[in-house]
């Protein structure tokens, strides 16, 4: 034992008394716990707690003029009040809505609140790519909601006993007046929204009939041509004014248009054909889409051979291989580099399309066009090595493998081209490709008064694209003739992103059918494809009555604050302590029972999260005492308790 | 750990011996049963602990009484529901560090891709959550030997630091703030000068703590040469994370075996250097210091951009398969192996928690020093009994 | 150990691998690991293949497994990460996951065992953590490993009736509302 050790702990000591003296004639040290009074934060999980429930809420309409649309859009926006299909939707066009006047037996003042901005909603019904259904939220539970068949009903509904061109809210007249060229969607909307503000308007078409490329290019068993006039007629009732048959450039020149009207809109669309310079090209029997589509349309005979050979996988090479079979063709193929799973066509398109008996030829480009005697005797396709390079860009490679296929016709599917001659000279500027140059949110060119609309504006896309787009120039007219800044003070269309982001849902639960309200989507029936290819009938053959109204009592009316009884926040809770039960038959909707098991909760958010309509929330209240357990079952009317200060209960946004 | 030769193989269930204390056959050796609640343990944990005079002879750990069998629940939930359940089931003291694990492992088996800004947002909420983790541990050591209010003081600035992840997540403690594919939330405006205010109070109040208790001669007896460790030895016993880092080892899975985007940040990975009960206290001090060096850069460098990846399905069906992630928590290394057999749910998930590893090794650390030191030494480790038991 | 170990004095016996490693090891232990694998276990190796995040997945008889296991720890594996079950219903795959701090080479070990009847050889003596891993694995799934100093239950009580994480476990608590997915 060393000193050392012994002393240690003396030394220790001392220094702890010296400690202990130091404390005691220094004043004492208060620690203030807490610092400042608790604030808890706007993301405080508390107990559960519903906005709303559904009980006799009047329909979520949203509906302005196109003067207010945007601002309106705005507001709600900030209000997190939009539907995922209504933002989804380039045109904005109010699905939700429409589901919920259907819903309520209002089959015309939904048709009439479609129109607000999908000016030719029966025509949509028929022919959109309904962006609207891929980011339904519906689609979580089972499959989303037909919005375009149910556009398609209002119609028929509204047809059938209320046609009844609709009026003008604003009787404001204008004296100033606005040429469109071009009678297509982007043309027809920019002028009903013109001539609701008050202005006089003219259309210039080249054809003898109204629709663009609605009549000219859309195959007859997709579309009925009634129903195109018929709507475009009601357009035509509030005033619009159609000039047929003017070709603009050739019968009269663009600077005419520009003396005598105030602002033109172009909406010409993109209506040449392209063909793949191979040789053989310029070969009798070698068609472009859109000239074969328009032969075929317009009821002149393209006299196809027995065999068609299409080249293109989109939604022109269904229609043209579609088309064909029904031309005369036996054997219609359908060659595309494409896998069949990465087609750009719809689906629904490529497997009508194979109900039919097209053939597909996947993964084959190409190559030459053999000819016999000037005509089409046949096609050399070649196999596709690879389509995209190492960093998964589009780089086309071809095998040396090649196949060569009989045929009577070539139909190549892959593109437009403009027409637009016209536009050359006058001032409005090109980009390199020939396509003229505009301002992407106002449609505005650089020559003064000169709108572009539609496709023209934002390249061959779809309907409904080129619709929403015309909305937005014809916003711009207003402005120019106005004298107004053309983009100071004004609103941008609304399509938040963060609401329709979780596109891919999972696939269906297979027992599934105990839970989902409203039951699985109705499905519109469809005429015999063997049948249909000889006849010439439509696909798609309307509900019969009734059925609309089922289809659209399944909405899940996303973003109204009110519950719904989903179901939703019943099957992402993990801890099972949600039990909902709806009543949603016939005209009547309500939630029956809403049943939380607070004690089992654990303030995990997921049900906050995927609540569709956002009425769930978890309260930013930290009190859970209770004086017995079965107070901490809460029942609908224990859910729906107010807030003691509803201004400081924001969602997990921070927002009301 | 090994066989355990100081121990009876045959130690009853309920193994405090009637009447007599003391074994037939040597009156220096008894046995003592602490737990399983004693505040000693850090939850219930009961030591079965043979005496040699004063001085541990063998133990035994008997655990399991906070078992809720996290995997069979899980083979259970789908995948985005397991975060609820790995947050507050394992290691609760370091919820963020479970979720990210458990996202690590889902997201390879989804081939889910996680933005960038999620990417720092988590490294950022990860470490402040190891600092609030490491408080927690030093500070139940100065409880255990003694000194509560170093455990106040403690407790106080971690409160700083959870009113942080209160405010970005709305969870003070079981936070469910990582999803697949990123967090659930954006930073609140004005976050990360909070982040940056509070890691300041509480880097510079350090001092002033180490004056209270690690400065402190009581500490430093209770505390030196305690447990020692040489690196083969804390290797051989499978020692991790803090324990393994005192001994003088530098192994750190954030900067050995990077995962996310840890090897963009300049840290230094503090070690001891005897493996004693100090230099577990001092390495857990000095890797705070550097978790607010990490926040820092993270605050720094991080973008604009999405926080969560979109198209994320609500019920995703991976292919079958099977992942492992693993990552450093504030008590060493944790995993989580998941197998997929295509279905909605996990088929099977492991969880390797840090506490059940190191509990195991206890008896290897504990024999030959006093009963005293055993509670010493079980601080050190830090156990979670949430993570132990599972 | 019977008593306090004596410290070691500073820098001497310290290990740094970050310093000391070659710039990839991974690969050059891997191909080894492999190498020595197919020479040693013959028949018994059933096949390979890179797992998720470069794991590599060595699939062996139920006859090699401790002698693969064996090969695996002398290859520098010293870390376990996990010993653990799957349960398929009609068999039992035991998996056996670690790594290497030195080559940083990351192997899961598995193996088919039946579900009954079939006594796995230990491997506590490869890596200490082994023991209790294995102890929950017996108390979890009911596989029983012989050679195992201390067989007893883990987490479940002792006495406690079936193996929980087996598939066909039927829990007397169930679940009580309805499960939606």
């Amino acid at each position: 034992m060393s000193w050392e050790s012994l002393l240690k702990p003396w030394v220790g000591m001392a220094r702890g008394h010296m400690e202990t003296l130091k404390q005691m004639v220094s004043p004492p040290v208060t620690r203030m716990y807490p610092k400042e009074p608790a604030q808890l934060s706007p993301r405080w999980r508390g107990p559960l707690r519903l906005r709303g429930v559904m009980d006799h809420e009047p329909p979520p309409v949203t509906d302005a003029e196109p003067l207010g649309f945007n601002d309106l859009m705005t507001e709600l926006h900030e209000q997190r009040r939009i539907a995922p299909c209504q933002g989804g939707c380039p045109a904005n066009v109010d699905a939700r809505g429409q589901n919920a006047l259907v819903a309520a037996g209002r089959y015309i003042e939904a048709y009439n609140l479609v129109r607000r901005r999908n000016v030719l909603p029966a025509v949509l019904g028929y022919v959109c790519n309904n962006p609207c259904e891929d980011v339904c939220r519906r689609s979580f539970l089972d499959d989303p909601i037909a919005i375009r068949q149910l556009h398609r009903d209002c119609y028929e509904v509204y047809d059938r006993e209320a046609r009844f061109p609709g009026h003008l809210e604003n009787l404001v007249y204008r004296p100033e007046h606005v040429a469109v060229i071009g009678a297509g969607p982007a043309g027809i909307a920019a002028a009903y929204d013109l001539v609701q503000m008050g202005y006089r308007v003219t259309v210039y078409e080249r054809e003898r009939l109204p629709g663009g490329l609605l009549v000219t290019s859309v195959p007859l068993y997709r579309l009925d041509r009634k129903v195109v006039a018929q709507e475009i007629a009601d357009i035509a009732e509030l005033g619009v004014e159609f000039s047929f048959g003017v070709n603009v450039g050739v019968d009269i020149t663009l600077e005419r248009l520009r003396a005598e009207h105030d602002a033109v809109v172009v909406a010409a669309g993109y209506t040449g054909g392209r063909v793949l310079p191979i040789p053989g090209h310029e070969a009798e029997g070698v068609w472009s889409a859109i000239d074969f589509l328009y032969a075929y349309c317009m009821g002149e005979d393209p006299k196809v051979g027995p065999e068609v050979v299409v080249i293109g996988g989109g939604d022109v090479g269904c229609d043209c291989s579609r088309s064909a079979l029904r031309c005369g063709a036996t054997l219609s193929m359908q060659a595309h580099v494409e896998d069949r799973e990465g087609m750009p066509a719809q689906e629904v398109e490529v497997s009508g399309a194979i109900e039919e008996g097209v053939v597909l030829l996947s993964e084959w480009g190409p190559d030459e066009i053999l000819v016999e005697n000037g005509k089409v005797a046949g096609i050399r396709l070649r196999k596709v090595a690879s389509r995209f390079d190492a960093s998964g860009k589009w780089d086309l490679k071809y095998s040396d493998e090649v196949t060569e296929l009989a045929c009577q016709s070539v139909i190549f599917a892959v593109g437009q081209r403009l027409n637009v001659d016209f536009l050359k000279g006058s001032g409005v500027e090109f980009d390199a490709q020939g396509r003229p140059l505009c301002d992407q949110s106002t449609g505005a060119t650089a020559l003064d008064g000169v709108f572009l609309a539609g496709d023209l504006a934002t390249g061959p896309r779809t309907i409904i694209i080129a619709i929403g787009q015309a909305h937005e120039t014809a916003l711009s007219v207003h402005r120019h003739i106005q004298g107004l800044p053309l983009t100071e003070g004004r609103r941008p269309p609304v399509h938040p992103p963060e609401y329709y982001l979780e596109k891919p849902y999972a696939p269906n639960p297979p027992d599934f059918e105990h839970f989902g309200p409203g039951g699985r989507r109705v499905h519109m029936p469809e005429s015999n494809p063997r049948v249909r290819v000889r006849t010439g009938e439509q696909v798609e053959l309307g509900w019969p009555k009734g059925d609309g109204h089922r289809e659209a009592i399944r909405c899940m009316r996303c973003q109204t604050h009110v519950c719904v009884a989903c179901t939703l926040c019943a099957r992402v809770c993990p801890d099972n302590c949600i039990d909902v039960a709806g009543h949603d038959t016939g005209f009547e909707r309500r939630v029956e029972r809403y049943d939380f098991m607070m004690e089992w909760c654990c303030f995990c958010g997921f049900c906050q999260d995927v609540c569709p309509t956002q009425t769930l929330s978890l309260a930013a209240d930290f009190d859970y005492a209770e004086r017995e357990r079965r107070e901490f079952f809460y029942d609908r009317e224990k859910m729906l308790r107010p807030f003691d200060k509803p201004d400081e209960m924001p969602n997990k946004d921070g927002l009301p | 750990m090994g066989p355990n030769p100081q121990m009876p193989p045959d130690v009853p269930e309920r193994a405090v011996p009637e009447g007599d204390f003391r074994a037939a056959d040597d009156v220096q050796d008894f046995l003592i049963n602490i737990g399983p609640h004693h505040p000693g343990t850090h939850g219930v944990m009961r030591l079965v602990t043979r005496l040699d005079d004063e001085k541990v002879a063998g133990l035994d750990v008997r655990i399991g009484y906070m078992h809720r069998s996290l995997e069979k629940i899980v083979e259970n939930r789908t995948y985005p529901q397991v975060i609820a359940f790995t947050d507050r089931t394992a290691d609760y003291l370091a919820a963020m560090h479970n979720d990210w694990v458990y996202c690590l492992a889902a997201e390879r088996l989804l081939g889910i891709s996680v933005p960038e800004r999620a990417e720092y947002l988590r490294v950022i909420v990860t470490e402040i959550n190891r600092m609030a983790s490491h408080l927690i541990s030093i500070g139940a050591l100065g409880l255990d030997t003694g000194a509560p209010t170093y455990f106040l003081w403690c407790f106080e600035a971690r409160e700083r630091l959870v009113r942080l992840l209160e405010e970005i997540c709305g969870a003070r403690l079981t936070y469910v703030y990582l999803r697949l594919g990123g967090v659930i939330y954006d930073a609140p405006p004005g976050w990360f000068e909070r982040v940056r205010g509070a890691l300041r109070s509480v880097i510079d109040e350090f001092p002033s703590y180490r004056k209270l208790f690690h400065d402190n001669y009581i500490w430093h007896e209770r505390s030196k040469g305690i447990s020692t460790l040489t690196p083969e030895e804390a290797l051989r016993i499978g020692a991790q994370g803090p324990v393994l880092r005192s001994t003088g080892y530098r192994w750190d899975l954030r900067k050995d075996m990077p995962y996310s985007i840890y090897d963009r940040f300049d840290f230094d990975i503090p070690v001891g250097t005897t493996g004693d009960v100090y230099d577990r206290t001092e390495v857990r001090v000095d890797e705070m210091i550097e978790s607010a060096k990490i926040i820092q850069q993270a605050i720094e460098d991080i973008p604009e951009g999405p926080f969560l990846a979109d198209r994320i399905p609500r019920i995703p069906t991976p292919a079958p398969g099977e992942a492992y992630a693993r990552l450093e928590s504030p008590r060493g290394e944790i995993g989580c192996y998941l197998v997929s057999d295509g279905g909605p749910k996990p088929y099977r998930m492991k969880w390797r928690g840090a506490s059940f590893h190191n509990v195991a090794m206890l008896p290897a650390l504990a024999v030959g020093y006093t009963l005293s030191d055993l509670i010493n030494i079980v601080g050190t480790l830090d156990p979670v009994m949430g993570d132990v038991d599972r | 150990m019977s008593g306090p170990a004596a410290p070691p004095t500073a820098g001497d016996s310290i290990v740094t691998p970050s310093a000391t490693v070659s710039p990839s090891p991974t690969q050059a232990g891997k191909d080894r690991l492999l190498e020595t694998l197919r020479t040693q276990l013959g028949a018994a190796l059933i096949g390979y293949h890179d797992g998720d995040d470069g794991v590599v997945c060595v699939r062996v008889q139920f006859s090699g497994y401790r002698h693969a296991a064996e090969i695996v720890r002398a290859q520098g594996i010293d870390r376990l990460d996990f010993i653990t079950c799957v349960d398929w219903r009609d068999h039992l795959t035991l998996t056996l996951q670690g790594y290497g701090v030195e080559n940083r080479l990351q192997v899961r070990l598995s193996t088919r065992v039946a579900r009954d009847g079939q006594e796995v050889p230990t491997v506590t003596d490869l890596w200490s953590l082994a023991d209790w891993e294995e102890r929950e694995t017996y108390d979890q799934f009911g596989l029983v490993f012989a050679g195992h100093p201390d067989l007893r239950r883990l987490l479940n009580p002792d006495g406690w009736e079936g193996h929980p994480l087996r598939k066909d476990y039927v829990d007397r608590v169930s679940i009580t509302r309805p499960q939606y997915f």
